[in-house]
């Protein structure tokens, strides 16, 4: 049986009287990046923080890394929010210093090298950054840390294609696929189609689709946006 | 190590009301100054509600800490930080702790410097000089009484905002529902013979020697001289330490809310 990093089981999240995920029960296997894909509301930010320990279930089980999930999964989880969640009264260098100390798994070099690839000034606040160039530095932060689960929540909603394509190739480029597993949510899913290895569909809080992309397309021809569509029909 | 850049972390992101909390101090020390000075020596008493504010100085810090958080869309970077609940809420209490005892030594300052200066203001210099030599005997009861009730209603405020932010909806109310009760709980656990054990150690003053700070001052007033004094404390510094250990506890309550309670 492959090694699964993520294990939710009859797993439901209510806000009040309205349920934002229904009884949901998956798996995921360790390495590679999955994509979880679902139309706006359709629960994706709430599955993300509750793999996180950023949320609470309000039943079922939830396992990550082979443990119960609370907030101080926080160890093996490297969460990265849509919203800008850094601190703006630090500079982007502040930040990376700041991010060394407090992370014991964080790669100062690491930070520094792809902040320099993105040619973003690290003595700027980042308050004073662009929406863009805030994405990217949020985005060199988390891929900075050597943790076994990255998950990276909407990262290219609401900036422009160049950013988008800058963010892409960072992932590409420093995720640690031998260590690491990244879920990364959107609702746009072409274009980080080339980089999926598993799919997980979520419509109104429940799981319609959890597949391979190579089985995608080998047994079914087809896309995971082809697949997307059948499923939503 | 990394504690300490959470502390200075908080120092950081709550600057600017600091800033602003001692530049308006410094205000109306000079303010005050200039009215005892021109007008009337009596103005000195403005520097009393300056000093009792410092009472809600934690509640207020404490609250606008972690209201910045989740206003700021920070606290999910925050809680993501895998250091223990307890280091988080420890440094954001140190850093208002810290900004307390700046902004209360700056008041006590101002007030002993406006002492100073308005005795010779007043055409019967005995009054003042008394409340000057009191002052300086006991100042720092009064010090250390208002940080630790500081503390105490900043743990109050830190354990409610928590609290909502555990339980949605009605989280806050719960959590003063609980503090109500606890400190009802505490209220009479403090006439036990167990309380007064575990608190009743380190005579800080007895009655002797306050109602001598009276005598000493007043001396030859024989209505004085007629009380009877004993040697009994009036101030122990077991309930001082008592009082801390505390908020030690609900800090430790907070930062296990932090851990398995609290949504970002």
């Amino acid at each position: 049986m492959e090694n699964m990093i993520i294990n939710f089981d009859r797993v439901s999240k209510r806000y009040g009287l309205t349920s934002a995920l229904k009884n949901v029960s998956f798996q995921i296997p360790s390495g590679g990046i999955i994509g979880l894909v679902g139309s706006n509301g359709s629960g994706k930010s709430t599955l993300l923080k509750l793999m996180a320990g950023l949320l609470k279930g309000s039943s079922g089980e939830i396992v990550v890394c082979g443990e119960a999930v609370n907030r101080l999964i926080a160890k093996k989880v490297a969460f990265l929010a849509e919203v800008d969640s850094l601190y703006d009264f630090y500079t982007v260098k502040e930040t990376i210093t700041f991010s060394t100390k407090v992370f014991p798994d964080f790669d100062e070099q690491k930070a520094y090298q792809i902040v320099d690839a993105l040619e973003v000034e690290l003595h700027k606040k980042i308050g004073t950054l662009s929406k863009g160039n805030r994405a990217r530095v949020k985005i060199a932060i988390a891929l900075s840390r050597n943790v076994p689960l990255l998950i990276m929540d909407e990262p290219l909603s609401g900036l422009d294609p160049l950013v988008r394509e800058d963010i892409i190739k960072m992932i590409a480029k420093y995720v640690e696929m031998e260590n690491q597993t990244l879920i990364i949510s959107t609702h746009e899913v072409t274009e980080i189609e080339p980089l999926l290895d598993h799919v997980l569909l979520v419509q109104s809080g429940e799981i319609v689709l959890s597949e391979r992309v190579e089985d995608l397309r080998e047994k079914r021809g087809q896309s995971v946006l082809d697949a997307m569509k059948e499923v939503l029909r | 190590m990394s504690w300490l850049a959470l502390y200075m972390k908080e120092l950081r992101q709550t600057k600017t009301r600091f800033l602003i909390n001692i530049v308006f101090l410094i205000i109306l020390g000079i303010l005050f100054f200039v009215l005892t000075e021109r007008y009337n020596a009596f103005f000195i008493t403005l520097t009393v509600p300056l000093i009792l504010v410092h009472f809600v100085y934690m509640l207020v810090a404490m609250f606008d800490s972690l209201r910045l958080e989740w206003k700021q869309n920070t606290a999910v970077f925050w809680l993501n930080i895998p250091k223990s609940g307890w280091q988080l809420i420890t440094a954001k209490f140190s850093a208002a702790m810290t900004q307390l005892f700046i902004s209360l030594s700056l008041t006590f300052m101002i007030l002993y410097i406006l002492l100073q200066r308005t005795i010779l203001h007043f055409p019967d210099t005995q009054v003042p000089l008394f409340i000057l030599e009191q002052f300086q005997s006991f100042w720092w009861i009064l010090f250390s009484g208002l940080f630790i009730a500081s503390l105490q209603t900043g743990i109050v405020a830190t354990f409610i905002y928590l609290m909502a932010k555990s339980i949605r909806k009605w989280g806050w109310l719960l959590g003063i529902g609980i503090v109500f009760g606890s400190s009802w709980i505490w209220m009479k656990f403090q006439e036990t013979a167990v309380y007064r054990a575990i608190t009743e150690w380190g005579v800080v003053l007895n009655e002797e020697a306050f109602m001598n700070s009276f005598f000493v001052h007043f001396d030859g007033n024989e209505a004085m001289m007629d009380v009877d004094v004993t040697t009994d404390a009036i101030l122990y510094a077991g309930t001082a330490v008592v009082d801390i250990l505390v908020v030690a506890g609900v800090l430790f309550i907070c930062g296990w809310l932090i851990d398995k309670k609290v949504e970002a």
